[in-house]
């Protein structure tokens, strides 16, 4: 839909009114004109797009708060002012020191008063995970505010993605984050593959390899917040059982993070019987072991105590902010996109969306639980189906607009590709962590900053991908 | 006399064999590098399909491991299947032995750091990991290190929690623009006798990411005294590099 954009603002709010979501705002190059492109994402996609005269144009976050980091992004990269925009910090050039440096310092805009003070945290952590400075404003224990600001890990992935459509660029597509690997390389060949079909057979294992990661993805969030909350033997147990798939996953495909298994057009290689009868074997015992791991952790007092009512995301807050993913359906919203837009083999097979209400960490690692096995019922259901058949065809991509959605294990990761004349002239790309980091600032509200770890961990974000 | 347990771990690692195993292996490319045997007519297929120009085959035929992804697209796109896959190295102590080429022997070479710093290190290695812009998944395998099945504590080494307790920064990523300075204070802020460590072929050379908005490898910055390729290296293969070069393996 083509709007004019003054219009822009009401239109998106009647789309959210209507059960949509503002899913991806960008802007790109059309000749001399830049369009504003705004993607909406509910039981179907929507796509607006306006036109934008001079250097501004009217921000929405006033009235969609989901579209703050957008319009940030889009004034820093394209110099396109959102007026009457509340925060407009630079979204990723930056360095902790100073302007003197090159990048735009982190001011201290902590809270001011008695007893209060700021607790600066990173880029480099204690853990053993990616850059990104977070500052607590506290008084005595409970945090009063937390600033993450990110863009550490800033490599700039669109624009190494444009150039020749038929290029080859699943390996970038596995590096934007790489335990997400299946899942946005789907969302990138969904974009190149819009007028292919694809065999059916290279839809099942694709759709075995997207559960596979999905399982480990969910298993160290697990042993996550298990070492968060000081049980070291379900850490032990989660850590293990990851291992175990990313073994899986190395002795079918040849990778462990199942990098190389996809290409345009198909799979890299078939699987064989005896690769699927390993696969179901090794996913059947799991189903036991993910209920040992979560009842082991539930059972002990101090872990709920940690796990209820800690780092709580209500439901209007989760639906303001543009939430996907797991960290969405543990505050209750019902959203997934394996469900409401079916791709690759999900519109043939049974799946239940697993929901929790109360939006706390306890919800969280619940809505995980669940899915490790409901994903193994998914890997059972696409193994009964498979059929005999190629793995591998032709793809042919045409000119116009693609975009290629997908449920990654933290949440619907989006890919917009703009193909001009055989070429990619504008490539977006949004992670699932791009739009729940604000989400976690407000999540962490009024715990101590001893959960922070717990409630970061649960909500399991990506800095690579939400960097580019 | 029977082997004690450590030293049937430590042999274990060094022979690539992982015990216990009860997942069989259907395919499998880890850690092998292409390297061309005698049918090879130097057509070049295979540095037009490397992404990374790991490949050149100019006046003669190379292979730069510390660019490779480990994705044998090369192999797959030899047109006489003259490529073979042979077993990279776990690690080497200058860039340039990374570089292999044909006519000459391919050898895993060996060495350990500098002898003072390992005296000073000495059996309990010390890691802090850094992160200038990876991908995550070279923390997921520095996650993995630790867990049950590699342990990397009972070879004396852990994972702490500031640069300032460590012995090795073992650094990943391909060093992005706003990494650089953390980067530089990190390795300051290291006590010496410290060993840096690059860690995958994102640290080693930029990786896929060379052309974007970073330096390309971390040794544009700071000084690097062991390079362990792989994209991303295994956990057995990351241990065993540091075990050597420590020279942990020899002594007891």
């Amino acid at each position: 839909m083509d709007i004019d954009v003054e219009d822009l603002s009401r239109v998106v709010r009647k789309h959210i009114e209507g059960g949509f979501r503002l899913a991806c705002l960008y802007v790109r190059d059309a000749g001399e004109d830049r369009v504003l492109e705004a993607i909406m994402v509910g039981k179907r996609i929507e796509r607006v797009t306006a036109a934008v005269d001079g250097d501004s144009f009217g921000s929405l976050t006033p009235e969609v708060s989901g579209a703050s980091l957008y319009e940030r992004e889009i004034y820093e990269t394209y110099g396109l002012c959102p007026v009457g925009h509340p925060d407009m910090r630079p979204l990723r050039s930056r360095t902790v020191w100073g302007p003197e440096s090159g990048g735009a310092a982190i001011p201290h805009n902590g809270i001011v008063g008695n007893g209060t003070f700021e607790i600066p945290v990173g880029p480099i952590h204690a853990g053993v995970i990616g850059p990104g400075h977070f500052r607590f404003s506290v008084a005595g224990e409970p945090i009063l505010m937390m600033k993450a600001y990110l863009g550490y890990s800033r490599r700039g992935i669109e624009s190494m993605m444009e150039g020749a459509a038929s290029k080859d660029n699943t390996q970038l597509a596995e590096r934007i984050s790489g335990d997400n690997a299946v899942a946005h390389t789907l969302a990138y060949l969904q974009t190149i593959e819009q007028d292919t079909k694809i065999p059916e057979r290279a839809e099942y294992i694709r759709t075995i390899y997207a559960e596979l990661e999905r399982i480990y993805n969910h298993f160290g969030t697990i042993a996550g917040i298990a070492l968060d909350t000081a049980l070291a033997v379900p850490a032990a147990y989660g850590n293990m059982l990851r291992e175990k798939m990313l073994r899986l996953n190395e002795n079918i495909c040849g990778h462990r993070m199942l990098w190389g298994a996809l290409r345009p057009g198909g799979v890299a290689r078939d699987l064989s019987d005896v690769a699927l009868a390993t696969i179901e074997r090794e996913a059947m015992k799991l189903k036991f072991d993910v209920n040992g791991l979560v009842d082991m952790m539930t059972r002990s007092p101090s872990f709920m105590d940690r796990a209820e009512t800690t780092g709580k995301l209500s439901y209007e807050d989760a639906l303001r902010l543009g939430v996907v993913g797991p960290v969405a359906r543990a505050s209750g919203i019902d959203n997934d996109v394996r469900k409401a837009i079916p791709y690759e083999a999900y519109g043939r097979i049974d799946l239940k969306v697993s929901k929790c209400p109360s939006g706390d960490v306890y919800a969280r690692l619940t809505v995980r639980k669940n899915e490790i096995i409901e994903s193994i019922s998914i890997i059972t259901q696409c193994i009964t189906r498979i059929k005999e058949g190629p793995v591998h065809t032709k793809v042919v991509t045409g000119d116009g607009f693609h975009i290629g959605v997908v449920e990654s294990p933290r949440g619907e990761a989006i890919h917009c590709a703009h193909i001009e004349n055989g070429r990619i002239t504008r490539y977006k790309i949004r992670d699932p962590s791009f739009p729940n980091w604000p989400a976690l600032e407000c999540a962490i509200m009024g715990n101590i900053v001893p959960d922070f770890p717990v409630v970061n961990k649960s909500f399991d974000l990506s800095y690579s991908g939400n960097d580019l | 006399m029977e082997d004690g347990l450590l030293k049937i771990s430590v042999k274990n690692l060094l022979s690539m064999k992982r015990p216990a195993e009860s997942i069989p292996v259907l395919y499998s490319r880890r850690m092998q590098m292409p390297f061309p045997d005698d049918t090879c007519v130097k057509c070049g297929e295979c540095a037009k399909e490397c992404r990374m120009g790991a490949i050149a085959v100019s006046d003669k035929w190379t292979v730069d491991v510390g660019m490779c992804l480990f994705c044998h697209r090369c192999a797959e796109a030899c047109i006489n299947r003259s490529l073979r896959l042979v077993d990279a190295p776990d690690y080497v102590l200058r860039r340039e032995d990374l570089i292999f080429r044909y006519g000459e022997p391919v050898e895993r070479p060996c060495g350990a750091v500098d002898e003072k710093k390992r005296k000073a290190i000495g059996r309990s290695v010390n890691i802090r990991e850094v992160d200038t812009g990876s991908c995550n998944a070279c923390e997921v395998e520095v996650n993995s290190m630790s867990n049950r099945f590699y342990d990397m504590e009972r070879f004396g080494m852990k994972v702490v929690a500031s640069p300032r307790h460590a012995d090795v920064l073992l650094v990943t990523g391909p060093l992005t623009e706003n990494m650089t300075e953390a980067l530089d204070r990190v390795v300051a802020a290291t006590p010496n006798p410290k060993v840096v460590v690059a860690m995958g072929a994102c640290a080693i050379s930029g990786g896929l990411f060379k052309d974007g908005k970073t330096h390309g490898g971390i040794d544009k910055t700071v000084d690097v005294n062991l390079y362990i390729p792989g994209c991303p290296p295994p956990p057995d293969a990351v241990i065993r590099a540091l075990l050597e070069a420590f020279g942990l393996t020899g002594r007891r």
